[in-house]
């Protein structure tokens, strides 16, 4: 399946995530969005930092910055990565997530 | 996460499972000491001693009263057994003296018998001496005889009927004897009877017998409390408190199951905008009030964020999964899902 049906819902995470990351004092430089769907159906979001520019990235993998971020998104799940860069996986979408979704 | 929720919540049961079991076990074994269940009396504390005492002295003079009659009782029945031996022994006593009057009395006729044989041979001899001519004499004789003979019969007559007489009078005496006794006997059952009726009146008629019947019954109401209390009350209250518990388990297990996942969606969805009612799910917008907006389309909206149109946000590329270059950010992030448990994929 293309992962272009995703691609509204990963614009608009793309422009969350820089606000939130403002409004707690971030630099929110990011230098990538990467959308993908997995075989298994998993949309993934990676949100991928410039490198060097900021000055503490363990601020930007802090509990509470993903949390913020998660409520932003509605719940969406959201974790950080930290090799070969520092970027954020944002889960758009997943037969398991839809199913317990579905439920309600 | 759903393993970890099953073995929360099979934790629980086990957990609670032994205290309901430990309940409902000290609910049903009484302790050793456990003091018997006495319903209050309905008298006053102070004055309850006092009452108890002249209970228990009531009691006690009933019981002598009763053992009192019972004596007169035996005493009276034997009274009546010694009047029936009497009274056979008298039937004895009047048998032999008919005997006796009989025997006598046959040997009166045997001796007029005799008497009248010899009148009749003296007569016979008189008149052959007669004619023999020993008339006179020989009459003269043979009523001497006659008349001694007749003497002795009416000495003898008159001797039985005496005699006879005597028994007659002897075994009436007896008899009037044995009669009276017999009365005066059974008058004496009737005034024990009669004052055991009255001594059992009195027991039932008294205050202090009222006292006592009302302790009776307390303590017959208390018995029957306690047995019920025993074999009844306490194995049904220990089997509702256990159904109670374990219903209580079930629906907390229940409700966790139900609820819990309502309950995660919702702290990881919060913010949510008051006017919508739109929720961003694999990817789509679900509307759950389509009526309610007909041709909005869904906007992700940003809770009081500082726009900040000066970030410069770089268009989103799709790349194929199975991209060598994103390959292995796909695998570091799905580890990390499945090590943190939260969404299994």
């Amino acid at each position: 399946m293309s992962a272009n049906r995703y691609l509204p819902a990963a614009r608009n995470v793309a422009q969350t995530i820089p606000a939130i990351l403002a409004q707690r004092g971030l630099q929110p430089f990011i230098s990538r969005c990467v959308l993908t769907e997995t075989e298994r159906g998993a949309a993934w979001l990676f949100v991928v930092f410039e490198a060097g520019h900021q000055e503490h990235p363990e601020d930007y993998a802090a509990p509470d910055v993903l949390h913020d971020l998660s409520i932003a998104l509605q719940g969406l799940p959201i974790m950080i990565n930290n090799t070969d860069g520092l970027r954020y996986a944002v889960l758009l979408g997943s037969p398991n997530l839809l199913n317990r979704l579905d439920r309600f | 996460m759903k393993r970890i929720r099953r073995s929360i919540a099979t934790t629980i049961i086990f957990a609670c499972m032994p205290l309901a079991l430990w309940a409902c076990m000290s609910l049903s074994t009484p302790g050793p000491g456990t003091p018997f269940t006495h319903t209050p009396s309905p008298f006053p504390g102070n004055i309850q001693a006092t009452e108890y005492a002249a209970a228990q002295a009531t009691l006690a003079s009933g019981q002598s009263q009763m053992t009192e009659i019972s004596r007169q009782a035996t005493e009276v029945s034997q009274n009546m057994a010694q009047a029936a031996a009497t009274q056979q022994f008298i039937a004895v006593q009047t048998q032999m003296v008919r005997d006796a009057t009989a025997t006598v009395q046959s040997q009166d006729a045997t001796i007029t018998a005799q008497s009248q044989g010899a009148t009749a041979t003296s007569q016979s001899q008189g008149a052959t001496a007669v004619a023999q001519n020993q008339g006179a004499t020989a009459t003269a004789q043979s009523q001497d005889a006659t008349a001694v003979v007749q003497n002795q019969d009416a000495t003898a007559t008159a001797q039985v009927q005496d005699a006879t007489a005597a028994d007659f009078a002897y075994i009436r005496n007896v008899t009037q004897t044995a009669q009276a006794q017999v009365m005066l006997d059974v008058q004496g059952t009737n005034t024990a009877r009669t004052n055991a009726t009255q001594a059992v009146y009195a027991l039932t008629a008294t205050p202090l017998a009222a006292i006592q019947a009302d302790i009776v019954r307390t303590r017959n109401e208390s018995n029957r409390r306690s047995w019920w209390g025993e074999f009844v009350a306490t194995p049904l209250k220990a089997i509702l408190i256990t159904l109670v518990v374990l219903l209580f388990i079930v629906g907390a297990v229940m409700a966790y199951r139900r609820l819990m996942p309502v309950l995660d969606l919702r702290l990881r969805t919060i913010w949510r905008d008051k006017d919508s009612s739109l929720l961003l799910a694999d990817g789509k917008i679900v509307d759950h009030d389509p009526a309610h907006r007909k041709s909005t389309r869904w906007i992700l909206r940003q809770p009081n964020l500082p726009q900040s149109p000066s970030y410069e946000i770089p268009p989103v590329e799709i790349i194929d999964s199975s991209d060598p270059f994103i390959a292995p950010w796909i695998a570091e992030t799905e580890q990390k899902l499945r090590t943190d448990g939260r969404i299994q994929l």
